[in-house]
């Protein structure tokens, strides 16, 4: 029986963070799941433990990519073998991790993106079906097509962090090559290079109502631009 | 005689114009040097004492030393500023000492965001290392609760609390 590790970086999440444990408790009893606590001012630690997750807490704040990369040095540690990550603010729908794992089971693929956009006609039966700002959407097909354009793939979401990988995809994101800030579509094309085999599937994703998003402010600016600059300089490193 | 004219003015072609400037600075003026020395001085004396105080790592100090020996260098040996001034093409010795001290503060900022991300990263891994470690912290700390709620079986001890008299386990 295989090792497998549910990772949920969560900030400021103490609303969802329990019916998220209990979504994926639901859906999937196999896996084991850890909740990193990224510096959270509420009580989201307390909640998810007392939800029984197991909670890596950082000390503070130190952003979406990093708390990404602490639980796949905790799933590296631990001898996982089968990884998912999912964001921790009931965006993901916990019942399409098998539909993930099943590509990484089958050795189909080093790692599965769950993409929102291959078979758009699946609707959310207990939300809303994922809908994005006109801008955004704009943005994730740009970079979507600029992926697939370097890869040769055809890539649909590159910004989804719902994903899941085999032991050789985890030992390259917790190196320090993984970039900590906005890992997304950068992370695709630098894997890409590393010769590891990628695969979309269809997820289902739902609307995230009150959240202010990640994306938000001054960040899409810095976003479009680190994301440029990432993309060059892999491309340069060869 | 109109040629002859010409030639003695010397804001007419460029490069008797920096000799004349140059020409006339040519020493120092008594209040400059005592301020340039005063500073430079002033400027060392801070640095070690920072450093000896421990408030400066050596690994820092000697980019402001140098800095500091600069400023002395140049307030005591005026020809050599004059003389960079020329190299570089600049009018006036004042502009050259401008140029200088932004390309240096362009390049101690750049050094500086090199140590920080440095410093950045080290601290992503020291927070990553914590939370790793807290958590397997906490588990051992679970495990040993649960074990201490059964009696431990001590085998140099008897129930008593007393050492075994006959020390065979």
């Amino acid at each position: 029986m295989k090792k497998r590790l549910v990772i949920i970086p969560a900030y400021n999440e103490d609303k969802r963070i329990v019916s998220v444990i209990k979504g994926v408790r639901e859906s999937f009893p196999l896996a084991e799941v850890v909740i990193v606590d990224d510096g959270s001012v509420d009580n989201t630690r307390q909640m998810a433990m007392g939800a029984g997750a197991n909670v890596l807490s950082h000390p503070f704040n130190l952003g979406y990519g990093t708390a990404l990369q602490t639980g796949y040095k905790y799933a590296l540690e631990k001898g996982y073998e089968e990884i998912v990550q999912m964001d921790g603010d009931g965006q993901h729908d916990p019942s399409s991790i098998e539909n993930l794992l099943v590509v990484i089971r089958r050795k189909e693929a080093d790692i599965v993106i769950g993409s929102r956009f291959l078979n758009p006609k699946e609707i959310g039966s207990n939300g809303q079906l994922y809908r994005a700002l006109f801008i955004r959407r704009l943005g994730m097909r740009f970079f979507g097509l600029i992926t697939s354009l370097i890869i040769r793939q055809k890539i649909t979401d590159p910004t989804s962090g719902y994903q899941a990988m085999n032991r050789k995809v985890l030992e390259w994101v917790s190196s320090d090559k993984f970039p900590c800030d906005y890992p997304d579509a950068d992370v695709i094309i630098m894997l890409h290079r590393s010769g590891f085999r990628i695969r979309e599937v269809p997820v289902r994703m739902f609307e995230n109502q009150d959240k202010k998003s990640m994306h938000s402010g001054w960040k899409p600016v810095y976003y479009i631009f680190k994301m440029f600059l990432s993309i060059f300089v892999t491309l340069m490193r060869r | 005689m109109k040629a002859n004219d010409s030639n003695n003015d010397p804001s007419h072609d460029s490069l008797s114009f920096v000799l004349f400037a140059l020409k006339k600075e040519e020493i120092m003026p008594i209040r400059n040097k005592i301020i340039a020395l005063a500073f430079g001085i002033v400027m060392l004396l801070l640095i070690i004492e920072l450093v000896r105080r421990r408030k400066l790592r050596e690994e820092y100090s000697w980019l402001w030393l140098m800095t500091g020996a600069i400023i002395l260098l140049l307030a005591l040996w005026f020809d050599l500023l004059k003389w960079i001034t020329h190299l570089i093409g600049a009018v006036t010795p004042s502009s050259t000492i401008f140029l200088f001290a932004f390309l240096f503060l362009i390049l101690i900022s750049l050094h500086f965001s090199v140590a920080i991300s440095r410093l950045a990263d080290r601290n992503k891994e020291l927070a990553q290392r914590y939370a790793l470690l807290e958590l397997e912290l906490n588990e051992m700390k679970k495990r040993n609760l649960h074990q201490e709620s059964v009696p431990p079986v001590d085998p140099v001890r008897n129930s008593s609390g007393a050492l075994n008299p006959s020390g065979i386990i």
